[in-house]
């Protein structure tokens, strides 16, 4: 029996957040556009969540405020993922794909073509 | 946008010092592309981000601390623990925070009892008017007459007539059509046979014209014989 991964799931706002991230250091306008782009419409945060999150993300030093390019409007914040965040991004998507794997051997999922 | 930013002080302090201007910022762009779409966007942007502040400010208000524990919590039980375990402490949990912030509380609970008062209130006269009316034709015109005692201090609730003020309202009432009384209770029938108990109305004449309907057997008394 494999060892359960004590790392719990990433909330899934926080996993599309950090994914929004991936391409390189974003504001929140663009990050709450790709979240909702990337979940297919389902998750669709509000200003105030998706900053709390941000919040959050940047306590727990997965993300990091950083300086926008210098032609943009002064109030709009960027950020940007540190190496936790890549790591913890990773992680999750590891967890993902375990489950994906069980689900192809399982038959549940459409084996690779 | 001066709404939104007075609005912003829903939001916790720490988050609305760092991050006000940028959480503007954001909301501008979407109302601004809210407009590009048409009137219900806007009104729909403004709804969502609103609900949004609200809900930040009882989340940060309540669930910070909790939401440290629960997570120490889990970590330690989820192997271990049912999902009844867990929602007895979560049920606990929330208790507690409720005991915590008695104001709060207090507030919520009205606004709740309210709200469920106005829509069980509601829910009766549309349940009883419109999904399960009364049957009798016409039953959205039959009223209950209700009355009170000033003099005593009882506003309501008298809903038993005097034989002198059923006849009055019998014959100067305007806004009635028809006036009748009944009294429901029960009686036994003695006399031939085996003792029967029966189900009795005492009711005026009127009653008929009042539900509209007639007797399924046999004929209505009428006001001579009553």
């Amino acid at each position: 029996v494999k060892e359960i991964d004590p790392t719990p799931a990433l909330p899934d706002l926080v996993f599309h957040v950090l994914l929004a991230l991936g391409h390189g250091p974003s504001h929140g306008y663009a990050i709450g556009q790709d979240v909702e782009e990337q979940s297919g419409g389902r998750l669709d945060p509000t200003t105030g969540a998706l900053y709390q999150a941000l919040r959050r993300l940047t306590d727990e030093g997965l993300v990091v405020p950083v300086d926008g390019p210098g032609d943009v409007d002064p109030r709009r914040k960027y950020f940007a993922l540190t190496r936790a965040g890549r790591r913890a991004a990773a992680q999750e998507a590891e967890r993902l794909a375990a489950l994906v794997r069980a689900a192809r051997q399982r038959k549940l999922y459409p084996q690779r073509a | 946008m001066r709404m939104y930013r007075w609005l912003l002080r829903l939001s916790p302090e720490a988050l609305r010092r760092e991050y006000g201007a940028a959480m503007e910022d954001m909301f501008a762009r979407r109302l601004a592309e809210a407009r590009r779409r048409g009137a219900g966007y806007v009104a729909h942007v403004w709804a969502r981000e609103l609900a949004g502040l609200l809900m930040l400010a009882v989340s940060e208000r309540f669930g910070g601390a909790a939401r440290t524990r629960a997570r120490q919590q889990q970590r330690f039980l989820a192997a271990k623990a049912g999902v009844m375990d867990m929602t007895t402490q979560e049920i606990w949990q929330a208790a507690r925070r409720l005991a915590r912030a008695p104001l709060f509380t207090l507030t919520a609970a009205l606004t709740l009892a309210l709200a469920i008062a106005a829509n069980a209130t509601i829910f009766t006269v549309v349940h009883r008017v419109v999904m399960n009316p009364l049957p009798y034709p016409e039953s959205d015109r039959l009223i209950a007459l209700d009355y009170g005692m000033p003099a005593r201090n009882v506003t309501s609730g008298m809903n038993s007539m005097a034989w002198q003020l059923y006849f009055h309202l019998a014959d100067h009432a305007r806004t009635l059509q028809h006036v009748a009384v009944y009294n429901s209770g029960g009686g036994t029938l003695t006399g031939s046979g085996i003792p029967e108990r029966l189900q009795i109305i005492r009711a005026t004449p009127s009653l008929v014209s009042v539900l509209g309907v007639q007797p399924a057997l046999g004929r209505w008394f009428i006001d001579r014989k009553a």
